[in-house]
């Protein structure tokens, strides 16, 4: 697989990171759709950053995203905080777990996934987007019960949590798919780059 | 119809076969624990806790309002026609307003700034859980 080199790459994650960071901020000052119910737009950024340039590089972008977004917002160091961090490790643990078994993102460039038989026994980014979402929920949840409530009760929230984290899943998923068939780092990370 | 499948048509384009099993057996699997966590009874009383001390037990059959001191000021429980709400005035998204009306065995409503959870239970289940009455000595 294609990979961008430093200090290319390094340019490439900070372009994701702050896209990230300003999703972040973004969606905090959205109304709230429902209790508990985020869209979790930053996640697409991650999606592409693990696509494109690797998981060290998803990894990155995500905790600089919540560092700058939580400095931001002046949650740094509070209880959603490490909400915040607890969620995005479990998303980077399915992300590594994934990583063997991505599909190869050149394939992106072209309409259909499955041109390439190798890409049968992959994953594209909706299940990559849908899987990370699903275990930064839960992650999220336990820690809820762990850290700030200490109690077994507030568990009964996760079968509803799962499914709306199952439909922003596939939502960023899909977003993080054409944003990768755009082939954007070609366009504008390799110019900036020169 | 048309636009439908072209929607269809998208989501086929990039998603692999691995990609859309993975999207089905998650569904199938948290559709299944919703239908487990829903199939409950109707509760009969309503616990409040605060920072997960159990602070007070009312009856779901008595319509009341009762109000607790949490982190960030009064939290109100509300219960009418056997159901329960909170009502915050303070928190920053209003969580546990939003979650409405609760009255299902096991259903929860909770504000983590205020420390202020609801919880409602079913005095049935506790008693049959305690094996060593039967339902006459009870």
């Amino acid at each position: 697989m294609n990979r961008l080199h430093s200090p290319r790459k390094q340019l490439a994650i900070s372009y994701l990171a702050a896209a990230a960071s300003c999703a972040h901020v973004f969606e905090a000052n959205l109304p709230s759709f429902g209790p508990w119910f985020k869209p979790g737009i930053a996640n697409t950024f991650t999606v592409v950053a693990l696509f494109q340039l690797g998981i060290k590089a998803a990894a990155q972008v995500t905790f600089i995203r919540i560092l700058v977004s939580s400095l931001i917002l002046g949650t740094i160091f509070s209880p959603t905080f490490a909400l915040s961090v607890s969620g995005s490790l479990g998303a980077i643990f399915v992300l590594l777990i994934l990583s063997p078994w991505i599909a190869n993102y050149i394939f992106l460039f072209r309409t259909n996934l499955e041109e390439n038989n190798s890409n049968y026994i992959k994953v594209g980014p909706v299940s990559v987007s849908l899987l990370a979402s699903l275990a930064h929920i839960t992650l999220q949840l336990i820690t809820a019960e762990w850290i700030i409530f200490g109690h077994k009760g507030i568990m009964l929230l996760l079968p509803w949590l799962l499914l709306s984290s199952w439909i922003t899943g596939i939502v960023n998923g899909f977003v993080s798919y054409q944003i990768l068939s755009r082939n954007i780092y070609n366009s504008s990370f390799h110019g900036a780059a020169k | 119809m048309k636009t439908i499948l072209q929607f269809l048509n998208i989501i086929s384009k990039s998603t692999t076969s691995l990609d859309k099993l993975v999207l089905v057996v998650t569904l199938f699997y948290i559709l299944i624990y919703i239908f487990l966590q829903t199939s409950t009874t109707q509760g009969n009383y309503t616990e409040i806790y605060l920072d997960n001390k159990l602070l007070k037990t009312l009856q779901l059959t008595y319509n009341q309002k009762t109000e607790i001191l949490g982190h960030l000021g009064v939290v109100v429980v509300e219960i009418d026609s056997m159901r329960a709400r909170i009502v915050e005035y303070k928190s920053p998204k209003m969580i546990g307003t939003r979650t409405n009306w609760i009255s299902g065995s096991g259903a929860i409503a909770a504000c983590i700034p205020c420390g202020v959870m609801v919880k409602i239970v079913n005095d049935s289940f506790s008693y049959s859980n305690n094996s060593e009455y039967d339902g006459i000595a009870q």
